[in-house]
């Protein structure tokens, strides 16, 4: 949650960042909770911060997955701490009492900016990993179309287009992130996929090749994660797996990208196969899971309120509807104080007024509650 | 018999009763017009007192024809001794007349004013008997509405002693002998009130050793309190003694009064010590702090207008809150989005800053509107061929919710309105430390006009040197 621009900062200063070895051992405290496991997460944990298990951590967000600022936050803390907001408890409810034989819950975050929507995401992806759950998860969304490495056309659809390399890294992300998962539950492909004259996916081979495939040979990547998807979305319904698809930023989808084919056409998101494939799971034709969608304010997309159907857009909406809407706000006071609590604990915050009453109310004030404002604020001082 | 009276012009004040007298009044400083006036008199008994030395001479060499006989010893006695004949300078003829242009020109001035606020009292209809200066100041604002923006440069209609600085009258007569004792001091008034000073110390100390024979104390209920006044400064005592004075004449004359105040009898001179202090000027806004009102759930709340540039902003404070602040609909921190780059969001601590003063950030709510009425801002500098204006305090378009004019205005009204509504909650002493923080005052800056050959409104354009 801390601006990159900080640690580089303390590093020109020559203090480096705590090595694990160095780091003390968090002490209990009123504003942490022992419970690291977040299946056992329940109210009471509420208002608290958890550490999220090394090994998980390492996992789940080594290659992507994370926002920046709560990356370079775990790197100088030399630990993950997530706060337990009900947002997240709500979801985690939800999920728990689905029915895997219904069709997927979608849910749909939505809420100020920095307030803690992907946070919420982060929670409930480590609930869904711990519970065995296979994830799909798509950090930004909005940059398959907006900062992406390359675009080419999709040899399949000349309208399409392919990410050679986002798609790969893509493919990396979700291969650390389900690698022990799927190799314990061992799915198979259910269709042969031809990618050339020479090379082919036969069915019956283990998903792990496609996914291997995909990450070594980024020509096919897109191709590779469609395919993925669409054995995922089969195996899920068919009940030999869960599935957790996490998409952040998802009123991107229904925007314009910058790119641009050769003859200068706007090459839409809808357009991008690696959309296409996200977008087969968003479709309320499968089960054995849920749908974890954030919205926020993308470039390109429209201006004004932050609220889910203004920036869906009609197209969006239709895609979506019907979707559980969970508002992620600002924290309460309460959750302000700890966040601040921790930022002492953690030796971040030093003026000897930050630990006064009259400056914690100082700083619930300037960032009016708001977590990425809250850290913004923190980071000056 | 007729009496000429040659009067000074400082004598003035004389001239109407005499006139009354019957007697021929001649008014004049120059022996020609004397002379001529005395050669139109029929042939009278003429008397002259308090003669110019000048016109003395012709008239004794005149001869028979007309002059002024030997003056009745009965008539002199009661008159002003003659002065030698003497040659006045110029100098001092000039210093004179100077002198007595200037009462001429004021008494003019005096007459005309009379005059015009009777005339004005006509327009208006009212009564001219009792039309007062507030009145006057109200009829000039009627008839001559202006939009200058500075109130000392509006038209107005004043007593031309308040117009006109005062000069002194002439302070020695044609023989060139002062009038005043301390003339020669330069500073005549001043040292006068200094050597009064000095004579009342005298008398208290007196009056104390006489008391201190008796065994009676000084009266302690009526011990002198300066509370609430100041020594006049400088400028205003210099005003007030027509005299310019230096600083240590100025630093010499406190120090005597600071004396004179600390004698245990100084209250037997209060009017002396007091014509010389200012009452301090009270301020109308801490006089008129409303009280609090209360609601149907009787929650205590007080609304309040402040203004900054072109925004205003009205504000509700409830008591009995917690903290919550929404301007316009939203919380605080989502309306003034405005990142501060090194230092915080600005906008937000400026409305946070009178809760913070008055210490009640987490027990009053705070229910704000606010409008900007001026032109319309840009956002992003403007752009040049290769250069990219960087704001890096405006975040991305795709970040604002909504746009806000001129957010920093919009801060400082909301801070103000806040700050007045505040005022009913807190007890004496934070208002006046409000005050002093200068969070009750309308801050009165605006944006300075454009003016043509200029850039905006100083930077100039591109120098060449040829």
């Amino acid at each position: 949650m801390l601006p990159r621009c900080r640690l580089t900062r303390l590093c020109r200063l020559g203090l480096r960042p705590m090595s694990a070895a160095a780091a003390p051992e968090p002490a209990p405290s009123v504003f942490r909770t022992s419970v690291s496991d977040p299946r056992e997460h329940s109210r009471s944990d509420l208002g608290r911060l958890y550490t999220v298990d090394r090994e998980d951590h390492r996992r789940l967000f080594q290659v992507t997955g994370l926002r920046k600022s709560l990356s370079a936050q775990a790197r100088t803390f030399c630990e993950l701490a997530l706060m337990v907001r009900q947002p997240a408890l709500n979801v985690l409810d939800s999920l728990r009492a689905s029915d895997p034989s219904r069709p997927s819950l979608r849910f749909l975050l939505y809420g100020p900016y920095g307030g803690g929507k992907s946070t919420t995401v982060a929670h409930v992806l480590h609930w869904a990993a711990a519970s065995g759950w296979l994830l799909v998860h798509f950090p930004e969304a909005d940059r398959w179309g907006l900062r992406f490495r390359e675009v080419t056309a999709s040899a399949s659809d000349p309208q399409a287009v392919d990410h050679p390399v986002d798609a790969a890294l893509w493919l990396a992300h979700f291969r650390a992130q389900n690698a022990a998962r799927l190799a314990e539950l061992d799915l198979r492909t259910g269709e042969t996929y031809t990618w050339s004259r020479r090379e082919a996916t036969e069915a019956g081979s283990p998903l792990t090749d496609l996914v291997e495939l995909g990450v070594t040979r980024g020509k096919h990547a897109s191709q590779c994660v469609l395919a993925l998807l669409a054995e995922l979305k089969a195996h899920a319904s068919a009940g030999r797996c869960r599935l957790l698809m996490a998409v952040e930023k998802v009123n991107a989808f229904w925007c314009d990208s910058t790119a641009r084919r050769e003859d200068g056409s706007t090459v839409k998101f809808g357009d991008m196969t690696v959309i296409r494939a996200a977008e087969q799971l968003l479709r309320p034709d499968w089960s054995g899971g849920a749908v974890l969608t954030t919205i926020a304010p993308v470039r390109g997309g429209p201006e004004g309120s932050h609220l889910p159907r203004h920036q869906l857009g009609a197209d969006g909406w239709r895609a979506l509807e019907p979707f559980v809407p969970i508002r992620v706000d600002d924290m309460s006071r309460a959750e302000t104080y700890t966040m601040i609590d921790y930022f002492l604990e953690r030796r971040w915050l030093q003026a000897p007024a930050a630990a006064t009453e009259r400056g914690k109310q100082e700083l619930f004030f300037r960032s009016g509650g708001n977590p990425g404002k809250l850290a913004e604020i923190c980071s000056m001082y | 018999m007729n009496f000429i009276w040659m009067l000074f012009p400082t004598q003035i004040d004389k001239f109407w009763d005499i006139a009354k007298k019957g007697a021929v009044v001649i008014m004049s400083l120059g022996r020609v017009r004397v002379l001529e006036a005395l050669w139109r008199l029929p042939a009278t008994r003429l008397s002259a007192s308090t003669v110019c030395p000048t016109v003395c001479r012709p008239l004794s060499s005149a001869g028979a024809r007309s002059g002024p006989t030997s003056p009745d010893p009965q008539e002199q006695a009661g008159q002003v001794q003659q002065r030698p004949a003497k040659n006045t300078s110029k100098a001092m003829m000039a210093y004179l007349e100077r002198a007595t242009k200037h009462e001429e020109f004021m008494r003019k001035q005096v007459h005309e004013f009379e005059i015009g606020k009777r005339h004005l009292a006509n327009m208006m209809g009212e009564d001219p008997e009792h039309f007062t200066q507030e009145d006057v100041d109200r009829a000039i604002e009627y008839l001559f509405p202006t939009g200058i923006f500075d109130k000392k440069a509006r038209p107005k209609m004043r007593h031309p002693t308040e117009v006109f600085p005062q000069q002194k009258a002439a302070q020695f007569d044609a023989t060139g002998r002062p009038f005043h004792t301390l003339f020669y001091t330069l500073k005549p008034n001043f040292y006068m009130t200094l050597y009064e000073l000095v004579e009342k110390m005298n008398q208290l100390d007196r009056l104390q050793a006489k008391n201190d024979a008796l065994g009676k104390l000084p009266d302690t209920t009526q011990k002198l309190s300066l509370l609430g006044s100041e020594w006049l400064d400088i400028e205003e005592l210099g005003k007030m003694l027509v005299e310019t004075l230096k600083e240590p004449q100025y630093q010499e004359f406190v120090r005597a009064m600071n004396r004179l105040v600390e004698h245990p009898l100084a209250y037997h001179h209060k009017d002396f010590i007091f014509k010389y202090r200012k009452m301090l000027r009270v301020s109308n806004e801490t006089d008129t702090v409303p009280e609090l009102l209360f609601d149907s759930a009787g929650r205590p709340y007080m609304e309040a207008t402040g203004y900054r540039k072109r925004a205003v902003a009205r504000a509700v404070v409830h008591g009995r809150g917690s903290g919550r602040v929404t301007v316009n609909g939203l919380p605080l921190v989502h309306y003034f989005h405005r990142d501060g780059g090194r230092s915080g969001n600005q906008d937000v601590a400026q409305v946070m800053y009178p809760l913070q003063v008055a210490g009640v950030l987490d027990s009053v709510d705070v229910e704000a509107t606010v409008q900007y009425d001026g032109p319309t801002q840009r956002y992003h500098g403007k752009r040049r061929r290769g250069h990219r204006k960087r704001t890096s305090f405006v975040p991305e378009p795709w970040k604002r919710p909504h746009p806000v004019q001129a957010p920093s205005s919009q801060a400082g009204a909301v801070r103000h309105a806040v700050s007045l509504a505040l005022r009913s909650f807190v007890d004496k002493e934070m208002q006046e430390t409000m005050r002093l923080a200068g969070l009750l005052t309308r801050d009165v800056r605006e944006r300075e006009r454009y003016k043509p050959g200029k850039k905006g409104s100083r930077k100039g354009r591109t120098w060449k040197k040829r």
